[in-house]
C-alpha cells in the first residue's frame, strides 16, 4: 500500500509523535483548523486503543499508521498485531448524556471521538493485522 | 506532567503545567488527585489553561477523580482553551457534569458560594 508510513513501539508516551506527524500532514491539505485538531485526536485515540486494548499495555508491539492522500480526501489506517476488537458494535456506539457522577462513562469515548472526527470508520480484525480505517473528505476548496 | 496546588479557603486550585493531558499523562493526574482527596480535599478547581491537547483518557482521568470524590465535594474546571472546550462539548461533559468557568477567580468564587452552609 502506498502512502506515508509511520510507526511507533506500543508505548503510550510515543503516541504524541504519531498525532503530531498526522497534524503536520493534514495542515498541508484542504482541512480547517478544527478538522486538523480532530484528525490528530482521532489518530491518537486509535493508537491508544491499539496499545491499551490490543497489546494490553505491553511495550514490545508495533503500531503502524499509513496515511494515503487522494484527490478527494484522506485515508488513515492504524494497524496493530495484538488482540482484535471483539465487539465491533462499539464502533457505532453513541454517548449518552450523563446526569450524575455515577453515570459517567468509564470508556468508549475514544471510538466515539474517532467517529466524530472522520466521515467513516471501518475495522478489519487480524490475519495478521488489525486495521482501523478512517476516511475523511477534504472540506475546503483545493488551491 | 507537573501540578501546582494552592489552597484558598477550603478550595484547592490545581494548575496543570503540562501541555498534554493524554493517555500517557492521565495516570499521573489521577494519582495526584487521589492523593489530594485522601488528604481531605473536597473542593477543587482545575486550571487547564496550559493544556493544549486532551484525549479521552485525559477526560476519563477527570471523571475518575470526580468519582473518587464520591459526591462529597465538587470539582470544577476553568481556563479551557478552544480545543479542550470543544472536547467537553462533543462528549457532552459540559452539560451539568463539570461546571466550566472562564477564569480561576470566577471558579473559586462560584465554588466558595456553593460550599457555604445554609
Amino acid at each position: 500500500m502506498g502512502g506515508i508510513q509511520l510507526s511507533i513501539a506500543s508505548r503510550l508516551e510515543l503516541v504524541r509523535l504519531l498525532g503530531q506527524a498526522v497534524r503536520g500532514i493534514c495542515q498541508g491539505l484542504p482541512f480547517s483548523g478544527e478538522e486538523v485538531d480532530a484528525l490528530e485526536l482521532a489518530v491518537c485515540e486509535a493508537a491508544n486503543n491499539a496499545i491499551k486494548h490490543a497489546y494490553k499495555g505491553k511495550p514490545d508491539g508495533l503500531v503502524r499508521v499509513n496515511v494515503v492522500v487522494n484527490d478527494t480526501g484522506l485515508v488513515i489506517c492504524v494497524q496493530d498485531r495484538g488482540a482484535s476488537l471483539e465487539d465491533t458494535t462499539k464502533l457505532a456506539n453513541d454517548l449518552s448524556v450523563p446526569r450524575s457522577v455515577n453515570e459517567l462513562p468509564e470508556g468508549g469515548m475514544g471510538l466515539f471521538l474517532i467517529r466524530k472526527a472522520v466521515d467513516s470508520v471501518g475495522y478489519k480484525a487480524g490475519d495478521p493485522d488489525n486495521v482501523l480505517v478512517m476516511r475523511k473528505a477534504f472540506s475546503k476548496q483545493s488551491k | 506532567m507537573e501540578f501546582v496546588n494552592r489552597t484558598e479557603q477550603d478550595i484547592t486550585v490545581v494548575s496543570i503545567r503540562g501541555q498534554r493531558m493524554d493517555a500517557a499523562a492521565a495516570p499521573q493526574f489521577k494519582g495526584h488527585m487521589v492523593d489530594l482527596i485522601q488528604q481531605g480535599g473536597t473542593l477543587f478547581v482545575l486550571n487547564l489553561e496550559k493544556v493544549d491537547f486532551m484525549d479521552s483518557s485525559g477526560l476519563a482521568s477527570l471523571m475518575s477523580s470526580m468519582k473518587t470524590l464520591g459526591g462529597h465535594g465538587e470539582m470544577v474546571v476553568c481556563c479551557l482553551g478552544d480545543k479542550v472546550r470543544k472536547l467537553f462539548a462533543i462528549t457532552r461533559l459540559d452539560r451539568g457534569v463539570f461546571r466550566i468557568f472562564d477564569t480561576e477567580v470566577e471558579a473559586v468564587t462560584a465554588l466558595s458560594s456553593s460550599a457555604k452552609p445554609g
